[in-house]
């Protein structure tokens, strides 16, 4: 990664952002409902939620078949369909639709958490009744997990580097730090880099029976916050050197300066208690970015909503930022979205890309009462002019993954 | 530049749980290759696996086959890390599926049993990345953790991920490879769509091959640089030439071309020429076309016959193990540079006319093994491949 502020030919700007989320498919929708408050969340209509403890999920509106202009591959389903048109809508962004066509030296990383599990799902549900046999688990069999980056490489007729990263929740932060790795080690000219995720009933139930999920709506950092709401979605990301990208006459949208890891090493689907796992992804990121933690302005929050994650999470903040925690805004977007689970990192960087250019911040909307355990400024329920330059965005997984990045203003 | 060696490796497969056994079965020619009669269909599954023999440690029995045979190749690797702190080992785990088992178990637990009773830690079992997770937990591992999944290349898509994190030092050693199981519904799937052979001597390029038989296991190297090997004093088992990957996803890439580019490329990052690779060990696992793309490539660049470096196909002995694979293939080609032997394999005797040219050695071969270069993938996936060179502080 190329520090901020240093030149570097190599360094990864984003020239082009392309998203389907459940609070808009296009930039100006999806902003709009992010500065006004207009939440994704509705009863769920992707499978009959009969019998189950929670109702309520934040889906994808629009009509896929819409969203997409290149016909889905044969065995593509919907989160293949999400990721296609988000990375059409980013490649018509970056003006690179011809450019990128038929590339030996473009990457293409995708993140995601269930795949294409639907397709599973809704074989299934045609006859709840028996076991699942072959011609069901066919579906499965026939959807790698990385079916969605074999599907963008095939449309796009790309012959580089083809990497899925099925890394959960942060799979996202994941797909763009290591799409940003790949460019600033010089490997690639251009690289996709995609979060996807459709609206599964597995992880809808999962989710539910570790009671981690509101039964309406989502409160990130709000005392008394009943749990997160699930989403599903797409983000991609063009990522390009700077040079390259100048070379070619585009514009970039941001740098992503910092890509931070870590592990918890602690629980499968826990955090640590204190937030050192996050903590360490987030100064790593700032420090990668060649930043000290006072030069960060915004900091988009993983925040579920859950109670756990919430409260370690501003914990982490607090051991990266010091003093300075509760005054350096902190917000999360999922009240809105949802947990997009493998997209959310990859939306929320766009978010963070959107929040450079038009300096305001996004607020969490649903606040209403502030958590001592989460003791930050979580920008509650109205948006706020800043100029930011560098922004961290923040995301956690199952398996104590952790992943950060820095995203740095254009200009 | 800095060098990357392996300095450790971990395996769980059917031919045994060293890299002594794994190669032994492959030189004995003895194929760990069976049939499931009740599935009518050949597989290669790991009887009698049992994670308690390596770890000591509760709860193993809740986590799925593919989590529990990662944490016991993990556990075999683990000694080779002596004195480097828990905190500076990232883990990269390859899978293909994951655990198609448990997402089958854990649909029909919601469905049969009623959400309400589902049991949570199943469901964190469906998710791809938690065996890297359950590995990080089980040893500490917490420097970066991170999976991916490229079908047969994903195990070798591990190590090529791993050397990226340690390029940009955010750890001090990489525990990469892969981990896949086998479980009915893979295998009724692959079945009945006539992807799997149901006859267990359907032999990687052999005339009479029928399909691939599938396989499980798991394999992790620990790979570092060659600097802080020595810092430590690891003996590195090899160094690591070359890695990388070339897509013939796109359908303009044929996977011959995309083959001989690969082998191409890695040559050329390695510094070597063709002849100065002493051993290939192939990807071949009983497709047909998958076997025959795979050598056409081999042989446009490395030639054919006597001129060519002799072959293995460890797939004719444990299977198509998917994340397990590529690694698997890179331990048997370390045991070969530790004997100083290629093994004489029975497919010179059953060779598929069409690939007339591969050589398969006809008997065992005494000598140093230099250079191997270990290839896995297939068309529409990803093709990846790595360069290994014997007697890594050597070669620095």
């Amino acid at each position: 990664m190329s520090p901020a502020g240093r030149a570097s030919a190599q360094r990864p700007c984003i020239t082009g952002v392309g998203l389907v989320t459940p609070i808009g498919a296009t930039l100006d929708a999806f902003w709009t409902s992010l500065i006004t408050g207009s939440a994704g969340a509705a009863p769920v209509r992707s499978f009959d939620t009969s019998g189950l403890s929670r109702t309520i999920g934040c889906e994808v509106a629009t009509p896929i078949e819409e969203a997409a202009a290149s016909p889905i591959p044969r065995r593509g389903g919907r989160c293949t369909a999400l990721a296609l048109a988000a990375v059409e809508r980013a490649l018509a962004d970056a003006q690179a639709l011809s450019y990128i066509a038929g590339r030996t030296d473009a990457a293409v990383v995708v993140g995601t958490t269930m795949g294409e599990v639907t397709q599973f799902e809704q074989d299934r549900a045609r006859h709840p009744e028996r076991e699942a046999d072959a011609a069901d688990v066919s579906t499965l069999a026939n959807r790698p997990l990385d079916l969605m980056a074999r599907s963008i490489a095939a449309v796009h007729r790309l012959e580089g580097r083809v990497v899925t990263v099925p890394a959960a929740c942060a799979a996202g932060s994941y797909a763009i730090g290591m799409a940003a790795s790949l460019v600033a080690r010089g490997e690639v000219r251009i690289a996709i880099a995609v979060g996807c995720e459709a609206f599964s009933r597995l992880a809808f139930v999962g989710f539910a029976r570790m009671h981690a999920m509101s039964a309406d709506v989502c409160r990130p950092f709000s005392r008394g916050r009943p749990g997160l709401l699930l989403g599903e979605g797409a983000g991609a990301v063009i990522v390009e050197p700077e040079s390259a990208a100048r070379a070619r006459g585009a514009r970039a949208a941001a740098f992503v300066d910092g890509f931070g890891l870590s592990c918890d090493a602690h629980h499968v689907t826990g955090p640590h208690p204190t937030g050192a796992g996050a903590a360490r992804a987030t100064r790593d990121a700032i420090r990668r970015a060649g930043l000290d933690p006072s030069q960060i302005d915004y900091v988009n929050a993983h925040g579920t909503g859950t109670a756990l994650n919430d409260k370690t999470e501003s914990l982490a903040m607090h051991e990266v930022f010091g003093a300075r925690a509760t005054t350096i805004p902190i917000s999360s977007i999922k009240a809105l979205t949802g947990h997009m689970m493998g997209a959310a990192g990859a939306v929320e960087a766009i978010a963070c890309v959107l929040a450079l250019q038009r300096s305001v911040i996004p607020p969490t909307w649903n606040h209403i009462e502030s958590d001592p355990d989460c003791a930050i400024d979580c920008v509650p329920n109205a948006p706020r002019e800043a100029k930011l330059t560098h922004v961290v965005s923040n995301s956690y997984a199952f398996g104590g993954n952790n992943a950060s990045l820095v995203l740095s203003a254009a200009s | 530049m800095t060098a990357w060696a392996v300095t450790g490796a971990g395996l769980v497969s059917v031919a045994g749980s060293s890299p002594e056994a794994l190669f032994d079965a492959i030189a004995s020619g003895r194929a760990r290759l069976t049939r499931n009669d009740s599935l009518d269909v050949a597989c290669a599954p790991i009887e009698g696996f049992d994670p308690k023999r390596h770890l000591d440690r509760k709860g193993l029995g809740d986590l799925s086959r593919t989590s529990q045979l990662a944490c016991a190749a993990a556990s075999l690797l683990a000694p080779a890390l002596g004195g480097v702190p828990p905190a500076e080992v990232g883990v990269v785990l390859g899978t293909a599926w994951g655990s198609l088992k448990t997402v089958v178990a854990f649909e029909r637990a919601a469905q049969v049993d009623g959400p309400r009773f589902v049991d949570p830690f199943l469901f964190a079992e469906t998710v791809a990345n938690v065996p890297a997770g359950q590995i990080a937990i089980v040893f500490g591992w917490s420097a970066c953790n991170a999976t991916v999944s490229a079908g047969s290349a994903s195990g070798l898509s591990a190590l090529c991920s791993a050397i990226d994190l340690l390029v940009e030092e955010r750890a001090q050693v990489v525990v990469a490879g892969g981990a896949d199981e086998l479980n009915p519904p893979l295998l009724m799937a692959w079945r009945d769509e006539g992807r799997l052979t149901k006859e267990p001597g359907s032999l990687p390029c052999a005339a009479t091959r029928s399909g691939p038989v599938a396989g499980e296991g798991a394999c992790l190297l620990a790979i570092e640089s060659l600097e802080r090997a020595a810092a430590r004093g690891a003996r590195p088992l090899a160094r690591i030439a070359a890695a990388g990957s070339v897509s013939a996803i796109a359908g303009t890439t044929g996977a011959r071309r995309a083959v001989s580019a690969l082998a191409g490329t890695l040559l050329q990052e390695a510094g070597i020429a063709r002849d100065q690779i002493d051993l290939i060990v192939l990807s071949a696992n009983g497709d047909k076309e998958r076997d025959t793309e795979e050598a056409l490539g081999v042989m446009e660049v490395f030639g054919r016959g006597d001129a060519a470096p002799p072959l293995v196909a460890p797939k004719g002995t444990i299977g198509e193990t998917w994340g397990a694979a590529g690694p698997l293939a890179a331990v048997v080609a370390l045991e070969a540079m530790r004997r100083g032997t290629i093994p004489a394999s029975p497919l010179h005797a059953m060779l598929d006319p069409a690939l007339d040219g591969l050589r398969f050695p006809t008997e065992e071969t005494r000598g140093e093994v230099r250079r191997a270069m270990i290839l896995d993938g297939a068309a529409g996936e990803l093709i990846a491949g790595i360069v290994l060179e014997n007697g890594g502080s050597d070669a620095a």
